[in-house]
């Protein structure tokens, strides 16, 4: 129970006890009193209770329904307010004239009875955001910073794999984008569209951590700004292909070439027509195909399957198999509606147009970084012609485009699994024309996104920690998790149920830290100096305030506002009881004693 | 002392000589000595005493002036009482008269009586002051500062300083770059350099406190000792990159610098006149102007060859003759431009024909270049068509020309019979039918014939060897004529002769018709050949023109097509198809082996990262594998400098920088996708 409604429930209490006491004595008196004074004693008593309520429990201030301004960092020295404005400067603003306060939390107590923000400078920070919930908040955004605004760093990849960094810049016309390896070797540049956005390849090694340089450059090739972008190679859970092919060729030859270079085990079952088979073929039955990852398939390949086997394709399929469709001709009508009921539907298929190749990498020596110590493969510019299947795939996602744009593969989810389409005819042709790195990249980029999905937890960190400020870390596993600084300290990680199972961590310094746990969780955790990315940083914080812009229809209650003194109350009641105590004391009221 | 004795008197003397010259000499030549030491080193030290052993062989001479005549004259001199006759005390008394024996007697009783000193004086004063100059000089010498210490730049090793620890104070690199380069030598303040190759490396480095000895140590071990000149000083020239580091003995290890070697580039030929390779000649033009610019990284030869070929003539008939002209130089060394304007009536380019014209040209370090071909080209006059077809009627004429050449040869063969011998006659016209038969051969490839098709292989111009199996034998596929052979059978030449082997069908590139007229050309050559062959060139002329006729015809017909070759399968007995037995006809995969790769690069690469460094496996790597690095050297520099300090974070980390470029990327893995936990497992579910 509310202590206001006890109080409540025990003054009325109190006032019919009065009550009653009242009547009770005039009952047992000898002589009864005036009517006027029994009255005016029974009237008192409400009063009496009611006076004490408001001493208890003054009644709160109505604020004053202001707008409060608030200066955060990169606020103009001198803010101009409105008549009911009031200024308030957070300890990031540097701000003349205005009221200090630590954070915004402390503002809004300080005045209950606003009504609504207007943030002015670069935006708040993440400890002030909380704060905002339900008021009406107004923001202009500065505009964007020179140099990096947005970054984000590839998820960790397969060694050997291709990933990419996206990246935004602004305030640098004609500028450029690189990325440069750990050995200082150019890998990738790009210069961006008007928007500002870059999306920068590069290839990781082996398995470990690297860190990758990102580098803007001006209209006149001077370096704007530099930072570093962690890439994690993980050695991955197994993966098994199967390939089934309607009959042997080059691509079933390189495509197991490759899986077997890339640690896949591929299984390979190919027709030679008449009954014959080669291959250590997989049998395609539902025990056999819960042992398998991606299934390959070419048109004639499936076209020869038998019912059950399909079905147990589909079964497997929407158990969390991959499937893939290669796309070598006109699909016949059966194979397409077999693959449209396990999910994706393939229009088209009769025309073929050319595969646009643009070279892999700004020049040759970057090529070459990319490639690594490669003894031999073709020069950047030597790109083979491929053919691709013109299909429509509606609805489905793409995972590989060629240079113009056209999709060469892409999937839609069945299940728990995904059915994906591959539609270049002859992708081998990378690799005997020498870019067998490529042929590599595409088909682990298509294989990675149709395999049987990963069960096993994955820890989730913020992308770009930063030392100096709180990061997230999520999904730990059960276990004692530390985090180890490059300078040897040691940080135990505790998870708060209350946060869905983040632990926060505080890193003091830059650089590489090890995040170990139970279920032999080691995973490097790169945080970036304080002062990087400062661009990133302010665009986050506009970012974040910008998505709190509007709101105020959840009128907040105003619990914590301040009552009102309750000495004037007192008073009163003092007046209002010395008042009650004459009355009953007083000798006029009373009949004359005999 | 036996007076009588000349050699009693003279070898004091001429000791005294040597004596005195010595002490004269020797303060000279010890103060070149001191010096030589102090400053020359030991080759100027060795040629003070080779001038030092000179001077003695001279004072050795001048001795030699105290003989019996020096003595005579010297005693004469220096006592009046012997009478001018101390002549006589060295005289053979037996030879001496009584009065000269007598009187030899007398002087020699008063010279024994007082020898006299005749020995030149010592000059003490000047032998007094001469060493005390000379020792006044070689402790100047000995104790003055070895030579004004050089100014050196401040070291720059960093480490920590141990009191009593010998460490690098100073350092100074020269550089003193071959002469081929032009560049004078220049002083550096770092240990680091890039020079050119062959470039003389001249180290003048300091130590605090001075260390019992100092070398130039390379990080594979080889030292390069450190001289002590009040500096320490070592030279080398550099032929290559290295590595290398300054090690005081008890001094801790330095990091390692390094040279890096610059090779010379070879000159670059920048054609700036003519601006095509192929230029035609304009109509009256005279001569051909020719520039060239050349550059290089440190000087272009002053002097450059232009090779000027001129070919003329067309067909087979080309005569090329060559000149070479020598152009001089304008403008800077670095980048010089040559000039020259050709004229073209004194090449003696007035035909059709080819002028082309090459610039060699060497650079300072003598590295010859040859520059592009630049061709000048006069078209043949009547040259109307273009393209393909005027191409190949250009290069057929010079076969069809020779069939009138031989009709030329016959004819003015037949005009000499009556002035020519028989034998002679009929020599030449042999002579002629052999030129008959090689174009018959000729023309006879175009039809599929063998190159010796000739009556036997022991022709000259048969290209199998003596001795070797005739082509042809009784059971190599064809029908061999039985039978004597008939001259002049025109249709069966080839059967007759060289039969065709291949199929003529085939061989061919040529349309029936000129085929057929093609043939019959070879049959007039035949006949042609025939009567050559016998003597009776007018029998010849006949044929001989009808093959020019057919040669003609063939002439215009340029159609080439190729031959048609037949497919005619046997068409697929279906029902046989697919009946056999197929058990076990599926040829195995064969095992795929996945290349192994050192793994040493990466295992130190993820080491580095971590803590544990295996640094030894991955310099064996280094050894073995240094012609697939790029930059062995930095990589090597890396790995030392992370060997010295295992702790330097900013060492551990540009050693993986160095290891990313030789890491191998494997071939791209699959890293599946996570489900996202038991939420986006049943999420997914739910999308059903």
């Amino acid at each position: 129970m509310r202590p206001e409604a006890l109080l409540a429930v025990l003054l009325v209490a109190a006032v019919v006890l009065g009550w009653v006491r009242l009547g009770w004595w005039q009952w047992r008196a000898p002589t009864r009193s005036r009517a006027r004074r029994i009255a005016a004693l029974a009237g008192l008593q409400p009063v009496l209770a009611g006076l004490l309520w408001l001493t208890l429990l003054p009644p709160r201030i109505a604020g004053d329904a202001g707008v409060l301004v608030v200066a955060t960092a990169g606020a103009p020295r001198l803010v101009a307010t409105g008549p009911a404005e009031r200024l308030v400067a957070l300890p990031e603003a540097q701000v003349t004239g205005a009221e200090r306060a630590p954070d915004l939390a402390t503002a809004l107590r300080r005045y209950p009875g606003t009504s609504g923000l207007r943030v002015v400078g670069g935006g708040l920070a993440a400890r002030d955001r909380e704060a905002v919930r339900g008021l009406a908040l107004a923001f202009d955004p500065p505009a964007l910073p020179r140099g990096l605004v947005r970054l984000y760093p590839p998820a960790a990849v397969a060694p050997g794999a291709a990933f990419q960094v996206a990246a935004q810049i602004a305030g640098v016309a004609g500028g450029s984008v690189e990325l440069l390896d750990p050995a200082g070797r150019l890998v990738d540049r790009v210069a961006p569209g008007a928007d500002g956005v870059a999306v920068l390849g590069g290839t990781a090694r082996a398995a470990g951590a690297a860190l990758f340089t990102i580098r803007v450059r001006g209209a006149d090739q001077a370096a704007v700004e530099e930072a570093a972008v962690p890439v994690l190679a993980v050695a991955p859970l197994p993966t098994r292909v199967a390939i089934v092919a309607g009959a042997p060729g080059p691509e079933v030859k390189f495509l197991r070439r490759w899986a077997t270079d890339a640690g896949l085990a591929p299984l390979v079952r190919a027709r030679l027509g008449g009954g014959a088979v080669v291959g250590d073929g997989p049998a395609l039955t539902a025990p056999a195909l819960a042992r398998i990852d991606l299934a390959i398939f070419d048109d004639r390949g499936w076209a020869s399957l038998s019912p059950g086997e399909r079905a147990a394709v589909a079964g497997a399929v929407r158990s969390g198999m991959g499937a893939l469709l290669r796309v070598t001709g006109p699909l016949p009508a059966g194979v397409r509606a077999q693959w449209r009921a396990m999910g994706i539907d393939v229009a088209g298929g009769q025309a073929t147009a050319p595969v646009a190749l643009a070279p892999a990498a700004p020049s040759e020596q970057a090529l070459q970084a990319r490639r690594g110590p490669e003894p031999a493969a073709a020069p950047r510019d030597d790109l083979p012609e491929l053919t691709r299947r013109v299909v429509t795939l509606p609805g489905a996602v793409p995972v590989l485009r060629d240079a113009k744009g056209a999709v060469l593969a892409g999937w839609r989810p069945s299940g728990r699994g995904r059915v994906g389409v591959w539609l270049v005819e002859d992708s081998f042709g990378l690799v005997s024309a020498g870019h067998g790195d490529r042929y590599g990249e595409w088909w682990g980029g298509v294989a990675a996104a149709l395999a049987r999905p990963d069960t096993r937890p994955v820890v989730r960190v913020e992308s770009l920690p930063r030392a100096g400020e709180r990061t997230a870390v999520c999904d730990l596993p059960p276990g004692p998790a530390t985090v180890a600084a490059p300078d040897g300290r040691r940080v135990a990680l505790v998870s708060d149920p209350a946060a869905g199972g983040c632990a926060g961590y505080w890193p003091q310094a830059a650089g590489w830290h090890l995040l170990t746990g139970g279920q032999g969780l080691v995973r490097p955790l790169y945080v970036q100096p304080a002062d990087a990315l400062p661009g990133v940083r302010a665009t986050a914080r506009r970012d974040a305030t910008l998505a709190l812009v509007g709101g105020g229809n959840a009128r907040r209650d105003a619990p914590e506002s301040a009552r009102g003194a309750s000495w004037p109350w007192f008073l009163g009641w003092l007046a209002a009881a010395g008042c009650a105590w004459w009355l009953e004391r007083r000798r006029s009221g009373r009949p004359k004693e005999a | 002392m036996r007076i009588e004795r000349v050699s009693d008197w003279t070898r004091p003397a001429m000791l005294r000589a040597m004596l005195r010259d010595a002490a004269l000499v020797l303060p000279g030549v010890l103060v070149a000595g001191v010096a030589a030491w102090r400053r020359g080193g030991v080759l100027s030290l060795i040629a003070v005493l080779v001038v030092g052993v000179l001077l003695a062989g001279a004072s050795w001479w001048r001795a030699r002036q105290y003989d019996r005549a020096w003595l005579v004259t010297a005693l004469d001199a220096a006592r009046g009482d012997l009478e001018d006759s101390s002549d006589l005390i060295f005289a053979d008394p037996a030879g001496l008269g009584p009065l000269q024996r007598l009187q030899r007697g007398r002087v020699a009783a008063r010279l024994a009586a007082a020898v006299p000193d005749l020995a030149p004086r010592w000059p003490v004063a000047s032998i007094a002051g001469l060493w005390l100059a000379a020792l006044v000089t070689v402790a100047a010498l000995l104790w003055w500062p070895a030579s004004e210490p050089a100014v050196l730049a401040p070291a720059a090793e960093g480490g920590p300083v141990v009191p009593g620890v010998p460490r690098l104070v100073g350092q100074r690199l020269t550089v003193v770059p071959p002469a081929y380069t032009g560049l004078p030598a220049r002083p550096l303040d770092t240990l680091d350099a890039r020079v050119p190759v062959g470039s003389r490396l001249e180290w003048t480095l300091r130590f605090d406190p001075v260390p019992a000895g100092a070398a130039i140590v390379s990080p594979e071990g080889t030292r390069l000792p450190l001289v002590r000149d009040g500096d320490w000083t070592a030279q080398r020239v550099a032929e290559r990159s290295f590595l290398y580091r300054v090690v005081a003995e008890g001094g801790a290890t330095p990091p390692l610098h390094r040279i890096d070697v610059v090779a010379d580039e070879v000159p670059r030929i920048r054609v700036v006149a003519p601006s095509r390779t192929l230029t035609q000649v304009t109509a009256g033009q005279r001569g051909w102007t020719l520039g060239f610019e050349v550059t290089d990284d440190y000087g272009v030869a002053p002097a450059a060859r232009l090779r000027l070929v001129l070919a003329q003539g067309e067909g087979e008939n080309v005569s090329f003759r060559e000149r070479a002209l020598t152009l001089r130089a304008s403008g800077d060394a670095r980048r010089r431009r040559f000039g020259a304007s050709v004229d073209l009536a004194a090449l003696g380019f007035r035909d059709a024909g080819d002028l082309v014209a090459q610039l060699i040209v060497a650079d300072s370090h003598g590295q010859v270049v040859r520059g592009p071909s630049l061709i000048l080209r006069r078209p043949p006059a009547a040259l109307a068509e273009s393209g393909l077809e005027a191409s190949v009627r250009r290069v057929m004429p010079a076969y069809f020309t020779s069939q009138r050449q031989i009709i030329i040869d016959a004819e003015a063969l037949i005009a000499q019979r009556a002035r020519l011998a028989p034998e002679a006659f009929v020599a030449k016209s042999d002579a002629i039918g052999a030129d008959q038969r090689l174009l018959r051969l000729r023309y006879g490839q175009f039809m599929g014939e063998e190159t010796g098709g000739g009556a036997t292989a022991a022709m000259p111009t048969s290209d199998a060897e003596e001795g070797a199996t005739p082509a042809h034998s009784d059971d190599d596929g064809h029908d061999h004529k039985a039978g004597p052979a008939t001259f002049g059978d025109a249709g069966d030449v080839t059967a007759e002769y060289g039969h065709t082997h291949d199929e003529s069908e085939a061989a061919t590139l040529l349309d029936p018709g000129t085929r057929a007229t093609l043939r019959k050309v070879l049959d007039a050559m035949w006949q042609s050949e025939l009567a050559l062959r016998q003597g009776e060139p007018r029998k010849a002329l006949g044929p001989a023109n009808t093959a020019l006729r057919f040669l003609k015809q063939v002439q215009q017909a340029t159609r080439v097509f190729l031959a048609r070759t037949g497919t005619q399968l046997p068409s697929v007995d279906e029902g046989r198809r697919l009946t056999g037995k197929r058990d076990g006809i599926a040829p195995a995969l064969p095992a795929l082996v996945v290349e192994p790769v050192d793994a040493s690069p990466a295992a130190a690469w993820r080491g580095l990262a971590s803590g544990v460094v295996p640094l030894e496996p991955l310099t064996r790597w280094l050894r073995a594998n240094e012609g697939r690095v790029a930059d062995p050297l930095a990589l090597s520099a890396a790995i030392d400098a992370v060997r010295r300090d295992p702790a330097c974070g900013a060492c551990r980390q540009r050693l993986r920088g160095a290891l990313w470029s030789v890491l191998a990327r494997s071939a791209p893995g699959v890293r599946r996708r996570a489900d996202g936990g038991a939420s986006g497992r049943r999420y997914v579910e739910a999308l059903r």
